[in-house]
């Protein structure tokens, strides 16, 4: 089991590698010079250099890539050109909020995705099934910074039960903390939640067919034990890849219910650099966030082997 | 010699190319109807696909059918409620939102459809070309994964920021995202295609591997990237949504669905329309687009099993 661990930590550092690499590349893309787009005219010659320098684009390529790495390895992700504070002390700052969003939403997909899809594959093919199937769609369909402005508008300012935005923190006031970010996480949630049903279900009925589900029954198992402990727990291993998957979708969306919600998290600092071309705070955002969801996979796959024995034995 | 091989090719050849064995317009009619016919009868694939039809139709009609030119403004009525001649109501500088979300339509569509294009002119290249040369294939596909590393939308905010807030660099910055996934469904059908005996056959016969690739295991291989370019026009309008809404994508006073919304935001209280309508309009593209990918999906292959996008 360690060495299986450690094999997949191993696997991730070149998946690492290549995510910085390209975090780095991002600022290439920028049309003509990118210090040029910041300062206007008047600048004069020692201002460039300084932008220059705080950009990391000072020296040849080969250098800058050298610098880069040199402060990676020293947890550091640049200089924020408008917020004057590193950029890994910005994100660490808003970080708490974008994790607890993040989990809340997760842990509402989760529950309520799981439920719904072995429901829907017990009652395969009868109204509710396609109800529940219906319903996915929709959720996989909705923009999801509108489906949380459509929440604002009826919890909100319809029916007057929740603030329409802003952040209360939790040391302060939980329950002003609860409130704050029931609207947001519901509405990051709904479209994984609708993507966990469709898997639960297409992996449940999968393994209601199986053999042994049938020499369960066949031995007098309760219909509950069967479908829970013989069905639910096999049909949850690919569950558990999607889950790490709608990590990566969670960050994303994130970035925009955080703007829709006025929560000042990881994502509003991401999109403050992204309108105020604070290349710093996005190249940084960018990776921090891949970084995540890289570890997340990892600890998925980790998951993963510990689910389903046969995973350990071919990875080993 | 060609005729000669293309015996070998199943039937789902035709259905996707039917020039192969015509022999009067009546036989390729016949063909042709054959081959739709199983997607006629799937519910969904006609009720999205009409959904969609009717969208596309409008949304070409837009100049003709907007009853308001969408940047018109009516001073004495602004953020003024639905009415008989505001029929969605109008945001605060009294502009038609029925007007601005026809016209957005058309700049969703055609990013859409780009996208669509793009990145699947790319995956499709990038796929074959790993499913069929082994060598190219570890270093092709690790690619591909450490672009699956990142979180797609914010990959894109970040390219659609660095490039530039027009939709054109939207479009560009969307199909990076979904080139990835477009390169491992077309990877994984052509890894099944090439074991078939017909393939052996051709390359017996002294065909080329680009013959080989293009005529024998693309065609065959067809039915999977379709579904998978239905999803990626789905997911493509929701993604340029969300980057005109945070402010990267087409800037006012170009309509886009996404930047409207993000202009109502600020009246969610006393005009909620200028917001609600033209979200409720994505989501109804958006849907269809779904509907009509998972009929396709079911149609073309009925084990395929769900998964994430």
């Amino acid at each position: 089991m360690l060495r299986f661990i450690a094999l997949r930590l191993l696997g991730a550092l070149p998946v690492l590698l290549a995510v910085s690499l390209i975090s780095f590349g991002v600022i290439w893309f920028v049309p003509g010079d990118p210090v040029s787009s910041l300062l206007d005219a008047s600048a004069t010659p020692e201002e460039i250099r300084q932008v220059r320098a705080q950009l990391g684009l000072d020296g040849s390529p080969l250098d800058q890539l050298a610098a880069y790495y040199g402060r990676l390895l020293r947890g550091d992700l640049g200089q924020s050109i408008l917020l004057g504070q590193p950029v890994a002390e910005a994100i660490i700052e808003r970080l708490p909020i974008t994790l607890a969003l993040t989990v809340l939403s997760m842990a509402i997909a989760l529950s309520s995705g799981i439920a719904l899809g072995v429901v829907a594959a017990v009652k395969r093919g009868s109204r509710l099934d396609q109800a529940v199937m219906g319903a996915s769609l929709v959720g996989l369909s909705l923009p999801d910074f509108w489906f949380g402005l459509v929440l604002v508008f009826l919890f909100s300012v319809a029916l007057g039960w929740l603030p329409t935005g802003g952040y209360v923190p939790l040391t302060e006031d939980p329950w002003g903390w609860t409130q704050s970010m029931l609207l947001p996480a519901f509405t990051l949630g709904t479209s994984q939640m609708a993507l966990v049903a469709r898997m639960t279900r297409s992996s449940m009925l999968e393994v209601l067919g199986q053999d042994y589900i049938r020499t369960a029954r066949a031995k007098g198992a309760s219909p509950v034990a069967v479908l829970l402990r013989h069905g639910l727990r096999n049909a949850l291993v690919p569950v558990v890849t999607v889950a790490g998957l709608s990590f990566g979708l969670l960050l994303s969306g994130a970035v925009v219910v955080e703007l829709v919600f006025s929560l000042p998290g990881m994502g509003r600092l991401i999109i403050g650099g992204v309108l105020r071309r604070d290349y710093p705070v996005i190249q940084g955002g960018l990776l921090f966030s891949a970084a995540i969801f890289v570890l997340v996979n990892v600890a998925v796959d980790i998951l993963y082997g510990v689910l389903d024995p046969k995973v350990r034995a071919r990875a080993a | 010699m060609a005729c000669s091989i293309r015996r070998f090719a199943p039937v789902p050849l035709d259905a996707i190319n039917p020039r192969g064995a015509t022999t009067s317009p009546g036989a390729a009619l016949a063909r042709w109807r054959a081959a739709l016919a199983p997607f006629l009868a799937n519910r969904s694939v006609v009720l999205g696909g009409s959904v969609f039809l009717l969208v596309l139709l409008v949304a070409l009609l837009a100049p003709a059918i907007a009853p308001h030119a969408p940047d018109a403004n009516n001073f004495r009525y602004r953020l003024g409620e639905p009415s008989a001649e505001y029929i969605f109501g109008t945001d605060h500088y009294g502009r038609d939102i029925l007007s601005r979300v026809l016209y957005g339509m058309r700049l969703s569509l055609l990013v859409g459809a780009g996208v669509a294009l793009l990145s699947g002119a790319t995956g499709l290249l990038i796929g074959a070309v790993s499913g069929y040369f082994d060598r190219l294939d570890g270093p092709l596909m690790r690619g591909m994964d450490a672009m699956m590393a990142f979180p797609g939308t914010l990959l894109a905010i970040a390219l659609a920021a660095v490039l530039g807030p027009t939709a054109l660099n939207a479009a560009i910055a969307l199909s990076v995202i979904y080139t990835p996934r477009t390169a491992r469904v077309v990877r994984a059908s052509v890894l099944t295609v090439r074991r078939h005996d017909y393939v052996e056959a051709a390359r017996a016969l002294g065909a080329g591997h680009l013959r080989i690739l293009v005529r024998h295991i693309l065609r065959n291989a067809m039915a999977p990237f379709l579904v998978q370019i239905t999803f990626v026009f789905a997911v493509a309008i929701l993604g340029e949504a969300v980057l005109s809404f945070i402010g990267i994508g087409p800037q006012p006073p170009t309509p886009s669905l996404g930047n409207i919304i993000s202009d109502g935001r600020a009246y969610i209280e006393d005009a909620p329309w200028v917001s609600l309508l033209p979200g409720l309009v994505i989501f109804v593209i958006v849907f269809a687009l779904n509907m009509l990918g998972d009929g396709l999906r079911d149609v073309t292959d009925p084990r395929m099993t769900v998964e994430p996008r």
